[in-house]
């Protein structure tokens, strides 16, 4: 009988319990898990920027390993990212698509195109899409956001945000195969 | 006061029967069939916008939200169900999308909790208020003989 006044206690202090170890294993706010991480990337097939008669897809790149990198002209985050994305390219270790994400913004094609002169082109090839359907359909939810895909076709990493040079070493180069490997089936640009 | 408050009440009115309310929605987009239309909004108003996680699509003027409602709109004009457009979000976005949680084997805590606390909070009540009435019954019986 006299230790009930226990009962409120210890469902309190389950709570707390179950609440700290719920916030300490969730990620970080603003950051959500793709379930499309470790599955085949959704086929995919968009124009060239600069030439939007042709077109790039997944299936023209199967067989080797690349970055698909969602950015715009619009986006502020993507100009921090960019630098590290040229330094990426220089290193070669492996080739990154860029995409160029019109999102509604009138002269996007132009104005990335304007970023890319006066900054530097880090991408091997730039792709452009208009409505967001390809967007959707990898799961991007904001710009920039970054998928690695291996050979096989699978999504291996996505980052959800900004490329810092620590996560370009930690998430994305700890992944790619050892260095003659990599760089063997990476001919890039055309 | 009194006209400050007949002011107030005038303008509410006027904004409750403002018949171009719809006009300052984020989202200006209408569907010619009129049963689509109603569809579509309670979809965008049950979808979270992925970017700004606690907005709906139908609150968020984000470009992935346009994009999304775009693309919902697509897949109702080819005539796929509600039920199909939300799996196939859920198959890009995760289950995070849906502000109302499906009903699943994983998710039966999350919708069982509040009813199994509702009947933990009736039965103690009605102890509780069971002992009180004993304990009233007790003090009447003891009035008499002070």
């Amino acid at each position: 009988m006299k230790p009930r006044f226990l009962i409120p206690v210890g469902v309190f202090a389950a709570l707390v319990v179950v609440l700290a170890v719920g916030i300490n294993h969730s990620h970080d706010v603003g950051v959500l898990q793709s379930p499309l991480v470790g599955h085949q990337i959704p086929d995919w097939e968009l124009p060239v920027l600069t030439d939007p008669a042709k077109t790039l897809g997944s299936r023209d790149l199967k067989g080797q390993w690349y970055v698909l990198n969602y950015w715009g002209a619009w986006c502020y985050s993507c100009r921090v990212e960019h630098p590290l994305l040229l330094q990426a390219q220089r290193e070669g270790r492996v080739q990154i698509i860029g995409v160029d994400w019109v999102a509604d913004n009138p002269d996007e094609n132009a104005a990335a195109l304007d970023m890319l002169s006066r900054q530097g082109n880090p991408y091997s090839h730039v792709v452009t899409d208009r409505d967001g359907r390809t967007a959707i359909d990898l799961g991007i939810a904001q710009a920039p956001e970054s998928l690695l895909v291996n050979p096989q076709g699978v999504i291996v990493y996505k980052e959800p945000g900004i490329i810092t040079a620590e996560v370009w070493q930690r998430e994305f180069l700890s992944r790619l195969p050892p260095q003659s490997k990599a760089t063997a089936p990476t001919t890039g640009g055309s | 006061m009194k006209t400050l408050t007949a002011g107030a009440l005038v303008l509410m009115v006027v904004w409750l029967l403002a018949p171009a309310r719809e006009a300052w929605a984020v989202d200006p987009a209408r569907l010619s069939d009129p049963a689509q239309q109603a569809r579509y909004e309670v979809l965008i108003h049950e979808l979270r916008c992925v970017q700004c996680e606690n907005n709906s699509l139908a609150d968020s003027d984000a470009d992935i939200a346009t994009d999304v409602r775009r693309q919902i709109r697509t897949m109702l004009v080819a005539g796929q169900s509600d039920d199909q457009i939300k799996a196939y979000l859920v198959s890009r976005y995760s289950e995070f999308i849906l502000f109302r949680p499906e009903y699943s084997w994983r998710n039966a805590w999350l919708w069982a909790l509040p009813g199994v606390l509702l009947i933990i909070g009736v039965i103690s009540a009605v102890r509780i208020i069971r002992q009180r009435a004993m304990l009233v019954d007790g003090d009447d019986a003891d009035v008499p003989q002070i």
